[in-house]
């Protein structure tokens, strides 16, 4: 009986040679075979943790100090431009904040909705960006005249469409304020 | 930069159980953040809390807006124009309490106590109604009526964010049809008072929107609440309806979910013009009527205006000028104006129900 299967026996509680134990304590190959065997079997039985030991550290000590020392590594530059890609990942709402900016810009044309068709042939269909009050205050409404009528329209009934503008906004807002009396 | 002591939570604190204790978490959170470095401040945040169904955000909303005791400073944007306000809200002895005020320009108040609300505006004498405090969209979806927004808009979550340094839950409410414009909502997750609301159109584009930027919540009301529920305030005025319902018009088509709240004959507050009106909203969106003789039958103006998500449009219906003012988009506005129809009856009725 060699001595691996002697202590295959004895790793598997067969052996009756009590004298065994003290020759294995002697022999560091056969205590190492010793180790390993009972890993396999715990291994097998599903017994060990997960932090294994399998004693990496000391053959990786030992294979550094066999390593000689660079002193001026070379950069690790990827082989690729492509390897370093920005993620994929948009985040969903930095989408929602871009139209804060669109809106700033587009907010500031007006819509002008043609509802004379007598008239709409000669009207230009542009449209126009009325960022400065058209009087010297600023107001809160943005207005845009037919432009086929800015000659005909005077500042006066330009005026007086401002008035009438804001007065029914004015009337809007007190409408529902008054719409929750009880 | 502390006016208030904040108190020490008490067990005995009122029915606001379901809150307070996330309310401490928070308030230690704003302490600490205050004091630390932004670094230090981030791990410091409580856990937001697990996922919860969109009734309950939204019903804790409503809840929220009205019991709580905070101070909401936001900004309100349309058209590159940024108004800056702020938004106190307590609760002392059972009675709300809320103070809205522009930070910007001319000084604009508003105070509401208990169910009357006083407005300061520049250029007019301040008056007191007996009504609520309704200031824009943050104040109708935060004051909602769940099941009847239910009728125009589904209601979807839509994520997690971060506003004014709070985490935020999205709640995304689209409309069913494409008579009204969309809102995404962004609530606070600790107490689901609204943070960001933006107001899209069709398009998705943005047309109004209004940001928290900072919100800090307190256990019991702040002494500036308190000051105010002392403070003397104009008289209350009772405006009299005039004879409501004598309208000799009727409305032959509305969107989805809209109804007329209201409707009579009053005259324009500048102009002094006489006017039949009528107001149909649908929970959120508000759009008055306007109809008036067409004096001018030469002139062929049909002005065009937008403030932000209100659009105010003008038609001219067989000798009648007819505009329509409401936060809603401009192509359903002009479906409304032109669906004004005369009854030939001065017991007309519009179709929905009357005020209430």
């Amino acid at each position: 009986m060699s001595n691996h299967e002697k202590l295959s026996a004895f790793v598997d509680s067969e052996l009756n040679d009590r004298g065994f134990l003290s020759d294995l304590l002697k022999d560091e190959q056969m205590v190492d075979q010793f180790s390993r065997y009972q890993l396999i079997g715990d291994v097998m039985r599903g017994d060990t943790l997960d932090d294994v030991n399998l004693d990496v550290a000391s053959s990786v000590m030992s294979a550094l100090d066999d390593e000689p020392t660079v002193m001026a590594p070379q950069k690790a530059t990827p082989e690729r431009g492509d390897s370093i890609l920005p993620s994929n990942v948009v985040p969903l709402f930095k989408k929602v904040g871009q139209y804060a900016i669109a809106a700033s810009v587009a907010a500031s044309v007006v819509i002008g909705v043609q509802l004379n068709t007598a008239q709409q042939d000669s009207l230009t269909p542009a449209p126009v960006l009325d960022t400065v009050p058209f009087v010297g205050i600023a107001e809160p409404v943005s207005l845009q005249a037919q432009p086929a009528n800015v000659d005909k329209l005077t500042e006066q009934q330009e005026l007086e469409q401002r008035r009438k503008i804001n007065a029914l906004l004015q009337d809007h807002t007190l409408q529902q304020r008054m719409l929750q009396q009880n | 930069m502390h006016f208030y002591r904040i108190t020490p939570y008490s067990s005995v604190c009122c029915n606001k159980t379901k809150f307070t204790q996330s309310t401490q978490a928070i308030l230690l959170a704003c302490v600490l953040a205050l004091f630390c470095i932004r670094s230090w401040a981030a791990p410091s945040e409580p856990h937001p809390p697990a996922n919860q169904s969109t009734e309950f955000f939204l019903q804790q909303m409503a809840n929220s807006f009205a019991e709580l005791n905070y101070d909401l400073s936001y900004i309100q944007v349309f058209e590159g124009v940024i108004e800056p306000k702020r938004l106190s809200h307590g609760v002392l002895d059972g009675l709300e309490i809320s103070y809205l005020s522009h930070l910007n320009g001319p000084p604009t108040e508003y105070v509401q106590r208990g169910k009357q609300v006083s407005f300061f505006e520049p250029d007019i004498e301040p008056y007191t109604l007996e009504t609520e405090l309704q200031q824009g969209s943050l104040f109708r979806i935060a004051k909602q009526d769940l099941a009847q927004l239910q009728l125009s808009y589904d209601f979807v979550q839509a994520g997690k964010s971060r506003v004014a340094g709070r985490p935020a839950q999205v709640i995304r409410m689209s409309p069913k049809d494409g008579d009204r414009y969309g809102y995404l909502i962004w609530l606070d997750r600790h107490t689901s008072l609204p943070l960001r609301i933006d107001t899209l159109d069709l398009q998705g584009q943005l047309v109004e929107q209004m940001m928290a930027i900072s919100l800090r919540l307190y256990n019991e009301a702040t002494p500036w609440i308190a000051e105010l529920s002392s403070v003397d305030l104009p008289a209350v005025v009772t405006v009299n309806k005039s004879a409501a319902n004598s309208v000799a018009w009727q409305l032959s088509w509305l969107p989805k979910g809209f109804q007329v709240v209201s409707s009579d004959s009053h005259s324009i507050p500048i102009t002094g013009d006489a006017v039949d009106y009528f107001m149909a909203s649908d929970g959120v969106a508000m759009v008055s009527v306007y109809i008036e003789p067409d004096e001018q039958p030469m002139a062929s103006l049909t002005p065009v205006a937008r403030k932000g998500a209100i659009n105010l449009i003008t038609v001219k219906h067989r000798g009648n000028k007819i505009t329509v003012v409401g936060d809603i988009p401009t192509e359903t506005g002009l479906k409304i104006a032109r669906s004004v129809m005369a009854t030939g009856n001065n017991k007309a009725k519009g179709k929905g129900n009357n005020h209430g």
